[in-house]
């Protein structure tokens, strides 16, 4: 018999099915709703992490927050990740996407493979390997330039005085960031490039053949059709990469701990709450920052999903 | 406007799958040309060759005067309407309509003069704002069609066209088809599998099989005088009866002859086909030229068969009844007043004007009067 009548919250508890899905609900009130609540507590507190004093200061982390300068060098560090390294990975994955999405394109499973390989090894092994290729001493890429520069003296375009290479890649604020982009674009790109042609394999051959009678041209077609109908696939594609920018911890802890300004919002709040070489351990101000970074990810992605949001594509 | 020509035209896939081998065709300026044939035949494929959508392994495609062979798709001034209607989804019916024309670098004007035309041609002006999903298959099937119109090109490419609309609309559509191209004049040609599209659209219908072209012809030509067995069974609903046997003479005259079924030649059929005399054949037979003894005009003395009826299908004004003769079955379409059950038996005449007679092995029609009929 099914009872009519009003729908009351606790109602889910008395529904027989509440049974099925409790461990499932236990697990995830423990480990994801208290912590998350608790965090909220704290980012109004002043505490060490591991005293038992926690002072209730109100508002003054976030206060302190806003005036200071690294935290917001970390910020714009975050956005220009999401900015500069997004446009990259969308510009390069979208050219790959459209290459390898035609089948007669040479090579065609390998560049897949080639693409897709960085994502499935771990960011740390990444970092690893780029901090060689980066060391300015004997690193991968300032000896290429060197083998380059010294074969443009014994060609006689550059004077012997000028042919030591020594580019300090992750020295400086101007040199990191480009550097780091690079590394995560390369990093992360297998990723959308399979997103995106999921995305191309889905648009009926029979589109770009009514186009090429209507007279389009590779180049039109892609414009006209297949990033349109890519519209749905970027929308989600471009979201998982902002919350993936606004959480980037991984790739530049391993290769800067966030020297030389290179933090994000991450590494400077496990500087601040946890690491034992500043010896700072604000455990309440390092998670004001993640609240702020909580409805930074929620205002952006929801921003985001309400510009581009528009009627479903349906052949 | 312009004729269409293929000449010598093979098509074989990577892979070596012979899809078109060594046709030839020539459409005629402002013909309506249809090609038809089971799935796999090769029609479709000679309609995308056209268009520029696959590439000819041998021989030369003209449309008007040039050889369009090396010509990409949007050069050959030819529009084509898909299965699937192929409409842009993110477009609406104008925008869809216009593309064309846009990339083509028509001015605003002369695209809003020619679309606001086609779609009052098609009554779909009230829809010009509306996406594709939002329109109905019928609706969907105007607006490809509008989108092939607006260009104003030497020919139109109809690849089965219709075969996703129910059948009510279908019947609708091809009306409207045959109208378009009656106001039009544009040549066209007209990809179908399905034999009543052909029948009633094409000024001349292309039978095709396995990649051959089995025949050339119009509509009634082909109906009653099929060059093979193949255009036989293929054009017609239900398909011509084949019946084994073999033509023997005696005395004067001339028969076939089967088990139970001894059928006089006339004539002149026997004269056709003196040089079979003796061999097994396949004698074929409308279901429309089998009649009941007793309601047919015919003399009832001879070509007479009795038959046992093993179904009977009633469709109102007529109906389909399965027979069995000398342990071969037939079709006969006879008039629904006719009682008929199933189990009787009854003597059934064969209309010895209309029937046709095919080499066993080869299956070519051997009892036709004109060579010319056939391609």
């Amino acid at each position: 018999m099914i009872v009519r009548g009003k729908h009351r919250w606790w109602h889910f508890f008395t529904h027989p099915g509440a049974v099925l899905v409790a461990p499932a609900f236990i697990l995830y009130t423990a480990f994801f709703v208290y912590p998350a609540a608790m965090a909220f507590y704290v980012s109004l507190t002043r505490w060490s992490g591991f005293s038992p004093v926690r002072t209730f200061i109100g508002l003054d982390n976030f206060r302190e927050l806003y005036h200071e300068s690294l935290y917001w060098r970390a910020v714009s560090n975050n956005f220009i990740f999401m900015f500069g390294a997004g446009a990259a990975i969308f510009f390069f994955a979208l050219l790959f996407a459209a290459a390898l999405s035609n089948r007669n394109f040479p090579g065609r499973r390998f560049f897949k493979t080639m693409l897709f390989a960085p994502y499935v090894v771990s960011i740390v092994a990444i970092a690893v390997l780029w901090t060689f290729v980066y060391d300015p001493n004997w690193g991968l890429l300032n000896s290429m330039l060197s083998f380059f520069a010294r074969f443009l003296v014994r060609l006689g375009l550059l004077s012997p005085d000028r042919a030591q290479v020594g580019v300090l890649w992750l020295g400086s604020w101007g040199m990191a960031m480009p550097s780091l982009s690079a590394v995560m674009v390369w990093a992360g790109i297998g990723f959308y490039v399979i997103l995106l042609m999921a995305g191309i394999d889905r648009i009926p051959d029979d589109l770009y053949e009514a186009a090429r009678i209507d007279g389009a041209n590779e180049k039109q077609s892609f414009f006209h059709i297949t990033l349109p109908l890519l519209r749905d696939v970027l929308v989600i594609a471009i979201s998982i990469h902002i919350i993936g920018a606004l959480k980037q911890f991984g790739l530049i802890w391993a290769m800067t701990r966030g020297t030389n300004y290179t933090h994000t919002m991450e590494t400077y709040m496990y500087d601040v709450a946890f690491e034992p070489r500043t010896m700072s351990f604000r455990m309440g101000y390092g998670t004001a920052m993640t609240v702020v970074l909580f409805f930074m990810v929620i205002l952006l992605t929801f921003t985001f999903n309400i510009i581009m949001r528009k009627a479903e594509v349906e052949y | 406007m312009a004729e269409v020509s293929i000449e010598n035209v093979t098509k074989i896939y990577p892979g070596g799958v012979l899809a078109v081998k060594d046709a030839s065709l020539r459409v005629e300026d402002q013909e309506f040309l249809v090609l038809v044939g089971p799935s796999g035949c090769g029609k479709s494929t000679t309609l995308r060759m056209v268009a520029g959508l696959e590439e000819i392994t041998e021989g030369i495609i003209r449309i008007g005067d040039r050889v369009v062979n090396d010509v990409p798709p949007k050069d050959r001034d030819i529009a084509m309407v898909f299965q699937n209607y192929a409409l842009y989804p993110h477009m609406t019916v104008y925008k869809n309509m216009a593309f064309g024309l846009k990339l083509r670098g028509y001015p605003k004007a002369e695209i809003d003069t020619r679309v606001a035309e086609a779609a009052k041609i098609l009554g779909i002006t009230n829809l010009l704002d509306r996406k594709p999903k939002a329109l109905s298959g019928g609706q969907r099937q105007r607006v490809a069609v509008g989108r092939a119109i607006v260009r104003k090109p030497a020919a139109f490419l109809f690849d089965e066209p219709l075969s996703n609309l129910d059948a009510k609309l279908r019947v609708e559509m091809r009306a409207e088809l045959a109208k378009l191209h009656h106001r039009l004049q544009t040549t066209t040609i007209y990809v179908t599998h399905d034999q009543v599209e052909a029948m009633t659209l094409g000024d001349r219908i292309v039978v095709m099989n396995d990649g051959l072209i089995q025949q050339v012809a119009p509509p009634l030509v082909l109906y009653d005088y099929p060059a093979n067995v193949f255009v036989a069974g293929f054009i017609g609903t239900p398909p011509m009866n084949f019946l084994k046997g073999s033509l023997v003479r005696e005395g004067q005259k001339a028969y076939f002859k089967a088990d139970g079924i001894k059928i006089k030649l006339a004539p002149d059929l026997a004269g056709r086909v003196e040089a079979h005399m003796g061999k097994e054949v396949k004698f074929g037979v409308r279901p429309e030229n089998v009649m009941v003894k007793g309601y047919t005009s015919l003399s009832e003395d001879e070509n007479v068969a009795a038959s046992q009826v093993t179904v009977v299908e009633p469709l109102g004004d007529e109906q389909i009844v399965y027979l069995q003769a000398g342990g071969q079955d037939f079709i006969a379409k006879v008039d629904s007043h006719v009682r008929l059950e199933v189990g009787d038996t009854t003597q059934m005449v064969f209309d010895v004007g209309r029937v046709h007679v095919f080499d066993k092995d080869t299956g070519v029609n051997i009892s036709l009067r004109e060579k010319a009929a056939v391609a």
